[in-house]
């Protein structure tokens, strides 16, 4: 818990490029929300095209694709964002281990960010899914919360997924490569 | 060399002491080394100062001393404990009970306030997050900078921002404070109060210090003076109030 709350602080005093970071995990739950949403207007519309020869199933599993791009490259996007942020901080992680936090706490610190831009990224995509989707025909309340929901939960479980092999990479440095690393 | 016999005949055992130390680091193809058999011991209240140009190995002694990093050869003992047998987390909650370190460049961190600075090491940690402010707050009023509490590193002078590290270091209360060249960064005004803040916490807090420098007028408020020279140690004062070691005093 304390590993979280100073992962919220750090977020906190530097918000303009943590909301950048988050705009990377909100285009793809943007999508992600938007078909899931649509998913029952989708497969009307595709009944309907099937009439002129093209299958549901090929529509369904086109937008299922496409779906899947956004979350994997957001995915990757979160993972290269977090990289970069556990560079930049090195000489932060260098004290943090000069001063014997443990491994495991630095660890978190850096997961807990991912997964919090993966949760403010999910928000903020919901709210643009939701605006896109108004835009169609009206989705049903109970299609939104569905939408809602499985966006915020994946949105979250990948960013998290995506920031190990940084955090980890924090956990790994030498300390003392990290302090004398000149800024 | 001999210092291990001065530590053994002496009555307070040493904090630090290294036995036979040395530390290679291979740069591409090269082998740089470091430290070529260095054993010091370190005593409670003692304030050292290690003398030495820049690649005399003093950086490397302190990382090593305080368990920052470990030698390719040798011992260290913290407080009498071997180091090397000590896990990676074990080594961590050794310097994070046991040692304080300053840096050259004060590592403070910019988004953090003075008091939250301070607070770092301790942040994790299972404590009263209301005692430890307070306790943030006594030791910025100690090095004097009791109307910076809420300043970023932005917003303070180098001499203050070293102040802040100094704070840091202590908030764990440490047994050991190493100082890696704490006043190359200043301009000499504010490095002299800097080693004077040091030499007063020595004294009236008793605290064990290493300070590393180049400078020769650091040195002089030193209880005591190992030079170093190409990754050995060629002159060492003694230690302080303790006769048996001028064995050792070769200058």
């Amino acid at each position: 818990m304390k590993s979280l709350r100073y992962s919220m602080r750090m977020i906190n005093r530097a918000r303009g490029s943590a909301l950048l970071r988050s705009a990377a995990v909100a285009v793809a739950a943007a999508l992600t929300f938007f078909v899931i949403a649509q998913s029952s207007t989708v497969r009307t519309q595709a009944a309907d095209l099937a009439v002129g020869g093209i299958s549901v199933d090929l529509i369904e599993r086109a937008t299922l694709a496409l779906t899947v791009i956004a979350i994997v490259v957001g995915a990757l996007q979160v993972g290269v964002l977090m990289t970069r942020v556990v560079l930049q901080r090195m000489q932060e992680i260098g004290i943090l281990k000069a001063a014997g936090v443990s491994s495991r706490n630095i660890f978190l610190v850096f997961l807990y960010e991912s997964l919090l831009y993966g949760f403010v990224g999910g928000l903020i995509g919901c709210v643009i899914g939701l605006g896109i989707a108004l835009l169609g025909p009206m989705p049903g309340g109970e299609e939104v919360v569905r939408a809602f929901i499985f966006t915020m939960v994946l949105s979250t479980v990948v960013s998290t997924i995506a920031g190990l092999a940084p955090a980890r990479r924090a956990v790994k440095s030498s300390a003392v490569e990290a302090i004398s690393h000149a800024w | 060399m001999n210092q291990e016999a001065a530590g053994q005949s002496e009555g307070d055992a040493p904090i630090v002491q290294t036995d036979d130390l040395w530390k290679l680091f291979t740069l591409g193809d090269e082998v740089v080394k470091a430290l070529k058999g260095v054993s010091v011991a370190v005593h409670p209240g003692e304030l050292v100062c290690i003398m030495g140009p820049s690649g005399s190995g003093k950086s490397t002694m302190l990382h090593l001393m305080g368990g920052l990093e470990r030698p390719t050869k040798g011992e260290i003992y913290l407080e009498g404990q071997p180091l090397s047998g000590l896990t990676e987390s074990q080594l961590s909650v050794m310097r994070h009970q046991a040692v304080g370190f300053i840096f050259q460049s004060y590592n403070l961190i910019p988004l953090l306030t003075a008091v939250e600075n301070v607070e770092l090491p301790l942040i994790f940690d299972d404590v009263d997050s209301n005692e430890v402010k307070e306790k943030c707050v006594a030791l910025l009023e100690r090095v004097g900078l009791g109307h910076r509490l809420d300043h970023t590193p932005a917003r303070m002078s180098g001499g203050e921002q070293q102040r802040v590290a100094i704070a840091r270091s202590l908030i764990g209360s440490p047994k050991v404070l190493l100082a890696d060249e704490p006043t190359a960064n200043l301009d000499h005004a504010n490095g002299e109060a800097i080693v004077e803040l040091l030499t007063t916490l020595n004294s009236e807090m008793g605290m064990t210090t290493v300070i590393s420098t180049h400078d020769r007028s650091v040195a002089e408020h030193a209880s005591r003076v190992i030079e170093m020279a190409d990754g050995k140690v060629i002159a060492d004062s003694g230690a302080s109030g303790n006769p048996l070691t001028s064995s050792n005093a070769s200058a």
